[in-house]
């Protein structure tokens, strides 16, 4: 090695020492601004090891945005917000242009309810990614909370127009955990702010037409129908206000924008309450696995804890899984002995099971213990079901008494009396069931399979009709709808509708009974 | 928000009023301190959802109280305000009726007075019924023809309102809808723009999260104003209480975000907390947090520790109860420039909705009732209605 080079080697070393020298510092001073891990004795085992594992990991490389940030997100999912706080604030210095930590800096403003924190950080966050729909509808938000109706109804406008495609690049997704459904897309929460502005600036009509085009855009959207009923009510449009607010009752009263960032929160949660909370907040029938999922990983964090065990069971049991829902709730039986709601969950599980002698041993239980209306239903339910009528209608009686605003009684009431013959006591427990759940379509179905019954054709079709707008898919309205229309003659139409109840419920005997009768009544005529 | 301080243990518990029955969870939505048959001793007012009753706990002689129901049934009874309401002398209850305690879009809500009859007897008076569910009522007079209206915090359930009902006289009331949203959860009146007039002021809760002024042009004619708002659609607002908490003339708010009377587990929501609104003149409001304090409720104002300024009590419904020191009072000490410290005051009994602040005892000294409301687990630290008796700090007055 010639002197020139042995120089130009040395420079290197040194070069590289010193390199190594100038990491070190940085690291010792990037590790100087992470948060000090917080007292975890009492926390659960599940959190404080997450929270061990993660502060470890960004010791280890305090100078990577990515594995503060990583840390940041542990604790924010924990809910430890102030010290997620600090870690974000790091991860921000080392990443100034990474949009993610000040994204996330500014949804512990909004879940601490700091309208005018969060709205000067998505502020920030929009003025360097101005396509960034999120962080426009949750400026919209903060302002609109501040009575800042102007600030709120750009930021909107902006979150509407911004391409959907600008929500990507967020959190990649594991392959273990089920995918999100965007159930209220952002542009029609942007829509619905920009609603709210105009009805609390008094104008109405502005507020009509943007809502209008809301439910049009996207059905499913419960707030926006309440909204509007609440719109026409004040234009003195009675009917299309009560229609609305029938559709909004049958719809999730509220749906959060969907948010990726919050999503990837609940991944890596180990905290029981933020796992139940959102999964609380996910749509029942398009998201049921991600609520599944987050339940799990709740009782896989927190299985002692029996509100965690009265979930799942709660879950499973909403969608008319009993078998799968029975042992969580007898597990949480075990841990809460004596509890009078899960008795009802055991004997609603059991008597969907068939299992009635059971069913009605475990209700009379649940009554014994306390006055509860729901208890006496589901024990005049399970009578019922093993041909005890009078005895059933004496405990749907009892949970009137209790709660007469229990709708579910009112119609199992009203059925029964049907049956019974008894039609104008029917009838008023199945007007008032309709009453006070204006949005339930089998409610709606049931008064009017007792208006056909009592030939009330027009009434009657009028009420499948209103139970058809609220539940497309619900066959038996269909095949009654079909009935109705075929006394009055429409055979075309009642064709229509029974086949429509055959196309959701090939086996419907009513209406494919119904439909033969009236294809040789058509035959019939055809010959004459 | 200044750092947590010690425990206070000078809070004395006694229940009063009846006992638990045997297998019975207690639910007593709203308690208040208020001498109703005026003798000079300071009563107790409560609601209890699990008898659909108004109780009072009448004090006669000084330390003895006795539980009696005032009037008939009130199905779910959420707030109680005692009120000469027809005028004649003598103090009435006003009750908000949830009509049952369990969300519900049914319009079984109701407002009834349970009129006295001058010699302490009470009977059922109802003056609205069949409306979304009612969780507070207050009276006042909302158009300067000296007679009292009300303001209603029509909770219901997905479908709730504000609005303010006018008395036309002969107990006939009519009703004019302010607000179209759900989950009004408490009003109060008062004068907010010091014009002289009262105006309401409405908390709402659910997915909204907002508290609103409705600014009467002194006819009983209303202008909506976004006072505050929440950017978490759970934040769970539990209760507002106005109050001039910085003694400048004007009404500020005292309000308390820690419902969880929705998804379980109820415990550990690092947003609950106890806030300051303070009034910074036309119909501006200053957000202050105070304390971060899970399931918070009924914040109220009082100078607990004799010093001169005006303390913050706050309790809570859903705290982390399998942690025995988690607590269900706690007081906000004003250290005489608005700025609090959090005192833990007891871990028992647990689930308490409900605080009010009185004389009770006699010393000059504030004391405290508080009341149980058991709708989740566990069970093992339960009670009705609680007298603490303040034994803090000075001498008497």
């Amino acid at each position: 090695m010639n002197r020139a080079l042995l120089v130009v080697a040395s420079i290197v070393v040194v070069g590289i020492a010193a390199a190594g020298v100038g990491q070190r510092v940085r690291s010792r001073a990037a590790a100087a601004l992470l948060p000090s891990l917080p007292d975890l004795a009492g926390q659960p085992t599940a959190v404080a090891e997450h929270l061990h594992d993660a502060d470890a990991q960004a010791r280890r490389d305090p100078a990577s945005a990515h594995a503060v940030g990583a840390l940041g997100m542990a604790y924010h999912a924990d809910l430890f917000y102030d010290a997620a706080a600090e870690a974000y604030q790091a991860a921000k210095r080392l990443a100034p242009d990474d949009v993610e930590w000040n994204y996330l800096l500014a949804l512990i403003h909004v879940e601490r309810g700091e309208a005018a924190e969060a709205a000067a950080r998505l502020r920030e966050i929009v003025a360097a990614n101005p396509g960034m729909a999120l962080a426009w509808l949750r400026l919209g938000d903060a302002e609109f909370k501040r009575a800042h109706y102007q600030e709120a109804d750009e930021a909107y406008s902006r979150a509407e127009d911004a391409p959907r495609a600008a929500n990507a690049g967020v959190p990649a997704v594991d392959a273990a955990s089920p995918a999100r459904s965007e159930t209220i897309p952002v542009a029609a929460h942007a829509a619905l702010g920009q609603a709210r502005i105009a009805l609390q600036q008094g104008d109405i009509e502005r507020a009509r037409q943007s809502l209008e085009k809301v439910v049009d855009e996207t059905p499913r959207f419960g707030a926006a129908h309440r909204l509007l009923g609440d719109a026409y009510e004040r234009l003195g449009d009675r009917d299309k206000a009560a229609r609305h607010i029938a559709r909004a009752a049958a719809l999730p009263a509220f749906s959060a924008a969907p948010d990726p960032r919050v999503d990837a929160l609940a991944r890596e949660s180990r905290r029981s309450v933020l796992l139940i909370k959102q999964a609380a907040a996910s749509d029942l029938v398009r998201d049921a696995a991600w609520r599944e999922y987050l339940l799990r990983r709740a009782l896989e964090f927190d299985g002692a804890n029996p509100d965690v065990v009265y979930e799942m069971g709660a879950l499973l049991q909403q969608l008319k899984r009993p078998r799968d829902a029975l042992p969580y709730f007898e597990r949480h039986l075990d841990m809460v002995s004596d509890d009078q709601q899960t008795l009802v969950q055991i004997g609603k599980c059991q008597a969907d099971l068939g299992q009635f002698k059971e069913a009605e041993s475990v209700l009379r239980r649940a009554v014994a213990l306390a006055n509860d209306a729901v208890g006496e239903y589901n024990l005049g339910y399970v009578l019922e079901q093993v041909g005890r009528a009078d005895e059933a209608e004496r405990q749907y009686q009892r949970a009137l008494a209790l709660n007469p605003g229990l709708a579910s009684a009112h119609t199992n009431l009203g059925t029964a009396l049907v049956a019974r013959g008894r039609f104008t006591e029917a009838a008023a427990h199945l007007t008032e069931a309709v009453r006070l759940e204006p949005g339930n379509a089998a409610a709606r179905n049931n008064l009017g399979a007792l208006l056909l019954q009592q030939r009330q054709l027009d009434a009657a079709a009028g009420q499948f009709r209103l139970a058809l707008e609220l539940n497309p898919d619900h066959a038996d309205a269909h095949a009654n709808l079909g009935s109705a229309l075929a006394q009055q003659g429409a055979y075309d139409d009642a064709l229509r509708q029974f086949d429509e109840a055959l196309r959701i419920e090939p086996r419907h005997s009513a209406a494919g009974a119904n439909r033969q009768a009236v294809l040789a009544r058509l035959q019939a005529q055809d010959r004459r | 928000m200044l750092p947590k301080s010690a425990p206070s243990p000078f809070l004395r518990p006694q229940p009063v009023g009846l006992p638990i029955e045997p297998k019975s969870r207690p639910l007593i939505a709203h308690v208040t301190v208020v001498d109703l048959d005026q003798d000079g001793l300071a009563d107790i007012v409560a609601c209890d959802v699990l008898a659909n009753r108004v109780v009072w706990l009448r004090q006669a002689p000084r330390g003895r109280f006795t539980e009696s129901p005032l009037g008939g049934d009130v199905r779910a009874p959420a707030h109680a305000q005692a009120v000469d309401i027809d005028r004649d002398g003598d103090l009435d209850v006003l009750v908000a009726s949830l009509g049952v305690m369990f969300p519900s879009n049914a319009r079984i809500g109701s407002i009834v007075v349970l009129e006295n009859d001058g010699r302490g007897r009470f009977s059922n008076r109802a003056l609205a019924s069949e409306i979304a569910r009612v969780a507070d009522v207050r009276a006042g007079d909302l158009d300067g023809d000296g007679d009292l209206d009300l303001a209603v915090a029509g909770f219901g359930y997905d479908d709730g309102e504000t609005h303010w009902m006018e008395n036309l006289g002969n107990w006939r009331f009519r009703s004019t809808r302010l607000l179209n949203l759900s989950g009004a959860i408490n009003v109060e009146v008062v004068d907010l723009d010091g014009d002289g007039d009262l105006d309401i002021a409405s908390l709402v809760s659910q997915e909204w999260e907002e508290v609103y002024a409705f600014v009467n042009d002194g006819r009983g004619r209303f202008e909506p104003r976004l006072m505050w708002g929440s950017t978490n659609d759970d934040f769970g607002s539990s209760w507002l209480t106005a109050i001039d908490l910085d003694k400048d003339g004007d009404v500020d708010f005292l309000y308390s975000n820690g419902d969880a009377f929705d998804y379980a587990p109820p415990s550990g929501r690092p947003w609950h907390g106890v806030q300051w609104l303070e009034n910074t003149g036309a119909v501006n409001f200053t957000f202050h947090r105070l304390a971060d304090f899970s399931g918070a409720s009924s914040p109220q104002a009082v100078d607990l520790d004799g010093d001169g300024d005006l303390d913050v009590v706050a309790v809570s419904a859903y705290n982390a109860w399998d942690d025995p020191s988690a607590q269900s009072l706690v007081w906000l000490e004003n250290d005489g420039r608005m700025r609090f410290a959090m005192h833990d005051a007891a871990a028992s009994p647990t689930h308490l909705v409900t605080v009010a602040a009185g004389d009770l005892t006699g010393d000059g000294r504030p004391d405290l009732v508080t009341g149980g409301l058991h709708i989740s687990r566990p069970y093992d630290r339960m009670s009705r209605i609680t007298l603490w008796t303040n034994m803090c700090c000075r001498a008497p007055l």
